[in-house]
């Protein structure tokens, strides 16, 4: 055998071992680089929960911040970059070392006690001098149909990192422009590198996708997340799985942490519990009213930003003092409106709403989708629309493992489920902990009922289990609820934490002692917008706001794949972090 | 048997469109809210009963691109479940329709987008695409459902007639690649007027290096054909190239105007008289940057169409004419 081959297998061997290795599950990477930054450089401005600008890199060499092409070219939007070749994130596992000299000051990896955050925060100095990533404006294109501008500068990445292979026998994890940290943070528990993929859009907006190596008989592993711009990331998607399959990849396997538009509206429906039926003339008028005056007939387009308020299922009975968003007018929360569009109506009709969950299905599946892997999908009956495998993994094992290593008092906790669609996640978990459970029932149908407490709190640590936090409403209302009601500490454990618009201020002006989320979606920005609006202090704000990673179990779960060996056996025990 | 007819919703791509069209109809454009969830998921709220109705969804592939094709697609998969009759996709402009041209030199997997665009398309329901061109389709037989590819040429040619001066003896009809050599014959010869080339050498992948006149402009108004007109560099080194050539005036007249980036300056800057596009892509805005900008508007076209698909009458007449 040829000696760099030698000195290659050898180094993977020698990988391969330490992955073993994989101890608790400490926070990711990117969020302790955040962590690490100094004070004065933190960007005030992000409020979006758009995918992670670019992991800090902690070289000092300012030619390595990122040229790479952008992906929202709109003047108007914060650009955000994305690296053509990711710099993964520092290590969390290296025990041994290898390569040449390293030259970052990681804090201690994976080994580290189960301390809180705060001490090896105050403890440490900001050795690293880059700045949050700087926003980048797109490069003028000289034609029609132009390229992209030429890659980034890969030369952040560690000269070890380098040296990884993409694929390890036939296997190789292509990322999306939605989360490359995650996708890196998965490739190093593999013992990869992710994939060259070049990721860009066009002058007029379109998406470019380009394979910059060979699938063709490989085991593909697509990694995207439907956070920040969704429909530009779906749209990537379905591109990046049709290059897959028509350059000869075995077989494409869709990873995607959070699954798109899983989340279903409910049809609005009024006091007595009827659906509202067609929307009068006076109903358009109000709801193009609430979003600005845009004269009707024409549709409205809501920026997000405004759209503060999910569908009628997540809605508060409480409004929010900003203007409702289109649905929430119909629903019961906003009981004249409501009143006006269901008395003209009459019954005959049943105003429809869009429920794209078959449309992202068959989209998936045309595109070539072979296996979809996703994590704590809101409606696990989607699994049914499926003809191709799909593995719905769940992360509470890893929440589990979370309470009982970093909640203080845990044995006397409380397990509170924040509303009674989610009274089967949370026994699960109280069930598994051995803790009592409680739930909070909103009534709906009664805009002006509050919500109330079903089981008892009174001087007891609560725990509140919920899959996903979009604009904190549900788990702010309910940690005031909890505490009204006597409880002595208030935990959020959520697995997808989206943060739209202004939820992070929300969340941290709440009566909330802490946020714990998992990294499928970024979080490093949100981190960031948790210190600035906590008004705490980074250590005290990053004390309130934690993320736990999930990177090892996905890539647990995909090695398990690629080998035929078994993956329901990660949804009983937690043999990776053990 | 009932009668059903004609509903037209639109997306927030173009509704100005959408509204002349349905003016032109005599309708009014159906209820349906498009917006965005906070977690910017599209939402799609159809307003009023589509049973049994001939449904026609306008939307361009234009601005962000991504969402408004998004949005059609839930629209018609809403419209799908809420059992409407046919549903019609109509798009002025046609996305992802560029990217078939990349070539896989070098064995990169680029993707090649007609296959994304058409498994897409054959699963999401609807029945019928009306796009609109100038010129051939680029992607004939590649859906397995209706397509009527509509051409502006009627339309240009009655700009022509209508404000080109002497336009039977004096102009020529210029294609500024080969690539719209069979565009621009078509309608220098229904003009019965001269027509010229104009031949790109390319260099590198991204520059422009050298444009070759194949014909004679000396002394004539030339108007450029093409079908869309993006950042502009090659319009206006074409229109460098004729007046250098000796033109005495250019235009330059756009299917799609897509405008972006730096092609307002890149117009103002250059020689072109007027620069002509059609309303497929909305571009209200950029006529206050541009004064050389004008319009020509199709949505009489694309209204004729959806009235004679709807009655089960012959399109064909739409290929050359354009109505009034």
């Amino acid at each position: 055998m040829k000696p760099k081959f030698v000195k290659k297998l050898l180094l993977n061997i020698s990988r391969w071992k330490s992955v073993d290795q994989f101890g608790t599950p400490s926070p990711p990477a990117s969020i302790k680089e955040v962590l690490d930054e100094p004070s004065s450089e933190i960007s005030i401005e992000v409020v979006q929960p758009a995918h992670s600008v670019r992991s800090i890199e902690l070289t000092t060499s300012p030619s390595s911040s990122p040229t790479a092409p952008t992906f929202a070219p709109a003047v108007t939007k914060a650009a955000e970059s994305a690296a053509v070749q990711h710099e993964p994130a520092p290590a969390s596992f290296d025990p041994i070392g290898a390569g040449a000299g390293r030259l970052i000051d990681v804090p201690a990896p994976v080994q580290a006690p189960a301390v809180p955050l705060p001490t090896k925060d105050s403890t440490s100095e900001p050795q690293t001098a880059t700045p949050a990533p700087q926003p980048v404006t797109p490069e003028p294109r000289a034609d029609n149909r132009s390229s992209p501008p030429p890659a980034a500068a890969a030369a952040a990445a560690e000269p070890e990192k380098r040296l990884r292979p993409t694929r390890m026998r036939d296997l190789i994890v292509l990322s999306g422009s939605s989360h490359p940290d995650l996708t890196a943070a998965i490739c190093d528990r593999l013992g990869l590198r992710p994939g060259d993929v070049t990721r860009a859009k066009f002058s007029n907006n379109e998406t470019r996708v380009e394979i910059q190596e060979s699938v063709r008989g490989m085991d593909v592993f697509v990694v995207q997340s439907a956070c920040g711009t969704v429909n530009d990331q779906l749209i990537e998607l379905l591109i990046l799985l049709a290059a897959c399959k028509t350059a000869s990849a075995r077989r494409v396997t869709v990873v995607m942490p959070l699954f798109p538009y899983a989340r279903q509206p409910e049809t609005p429906y009024m006091r007595n519990g009827m659906p509202i039926a067609r929307l009068s003339n006076d109903a358009c008028a109000k709801l193009v009213e609430m979003q600005g005056g845009v004269p009707f007939p024409h549709p409205v387009s809501v920026p997000a930003s405004r759209a503060n308020s999910r569908a009628p299922s997540r809605a508060q009975s409480r409004a929010p003092s900003r203007a409702p968003s289109p649905i929430r007018g119909m629903s019961v929360g906003s009981m004249d409106r409501g009143r006006a569009a269901g008395g003209k109506g009459g019954p005959e009709y049943q105003v429809w709403n869009a429920k794209p969950a078959t449309l992202i299905a068959d989209m998936l599946v045309s595109a070539g989708a072979d296996q979809i892997i996703t994590m704590d999908l809101h409606h696990p009956q989607f699994m049914g629309l499926f003809d191709i495998p799909f593995d719905n993994l769940s992360s509470y094992p890893l929440m589990h493992k979370y309470i009982v290593e970093h909640i203080p008092a845990w044995q006397d906790a409380v397990i509170v489920s924040p509303d009674s669609g989610g009274a089967k996640r949370a026994t699960t978990i109280a069930d598994a902990l051995e803790l009592p459970f409680a739930l909070i029932h909103n009534d709906r149908r009664h805009a002006t009922a509050e919500p109330t407490l079903v089981g008892s709190v009174a001087d007891k640590a609560t725990i509140v289990i919920d899959d996903m936090i979009d604009t904190g409403h549900t788990i702010a209302t309910a940690s005031e609820l909890l505490v009204r009601h006597g409880a002595a500490k208030v935990y959020a454990v959520v697995t997808h934490g989206i943060f739209s618009s202004d939820a992070i201020e929300r969340l941290m002006a709440a009566p909330l002692d802490r946020v714990v989320v998992s990294n499928t979606v970024p979080q490093a920005d949100h981190l960031r917008a948790a210190i600035h609006a906590g008004h705490m202090g980074k250590a005290a704000a990053s004390h309130k706001f934690q993320v736990f990673d999930v990177a090892p179990l996905f890539a647990e779960t995909i090695r398990r794949i690629h080998y035929g060996e078994s993956v329901s056996f990660l949804f009983d025990v937690v043999p990776i972090v053990r | 048997m009932s009668t059903n007819s004609i509903k037209i919703f639109s997306g927030n791509a173009h509704p100005d469109l959408a509204y002349l069209i349905a003016r032109r109809l005599g309708l009014d454009l159906g209820k349906v809210v498009v917006s965005k969830y906070s977690n910017q998921e599209t939402s799609v709220t159809i307003g009023e009963s589509v049973r049994d109705e001939d449904v026609f969804l306008v939307q361009s592939g234009c601005g962000e691109i991504n969402d408004n094709l998004m949005e059609l697609l839930i629209m018609i998969n809403a419209c799908k479940t809420a059992s409407a009759r046919r549903i019609t996709a109509v798009m002025p402009c046609f996305p992802y329709a560029r990217q078939d041209k990349k070539d896989n030199s070098q064995g990169r997997a680029a993707a090649r987008l007609s296959t994304m665009r058409v498994s897409l398309w054959v699963r999401v329901g609807h029945d019928h695409v009306v796009a609109v061109q100038l010129g051939l389709a680029p992607h004939p037989g590649v859906f397995n459902i209706p397509v009527d590819n509509l051409y502006a040429e009627p339309s240009v040619l009655k700009y022509i007639r209508d404000h080109v001066p002497n336009w039977a003896t004096d102009s020529v009809i210029v294609s500024p690649d080969a690539g719209g050599a069979k565009r621009a014959t078509s309608i220098a010869d229904r003009l019965g007027i001269d027509f010229a080339i104009i031949h790109k050498e390319r260099k590198k992948a991204n520059e422009v290096s050298r444009m070759v006149l194949v014909g004679d402009v000396k002394g004539k108004a030339a108007i450029l054909v093409d079908d869309m007109a993006d950042t502009c560099g090659t319009l206006c080194l074409a229109a460098k190239t004729l007046v250098d050539h000796g033109a005495s005036a250019v235009y330059a007249i756009v299917t799609h105007g897509i405008l972006s980036g730096k092609a307002l300056q890149a117009i103002n800057d250059s020689p072109l008289t007027q620069v002509v596009v059609t309303n497929t892509i909305p571009h209200d805005e950029k006529k206050v940057k541009c004064p050389k900008l004008a319009t020509i508007d199709i949505s009489a076209t694309l209204a004729e169409a959806i009235r004679r698909t709807h009655n089960g009458e012959s399109v064909s007449y739409l290929f050359t004419h354009a109505p009034e």
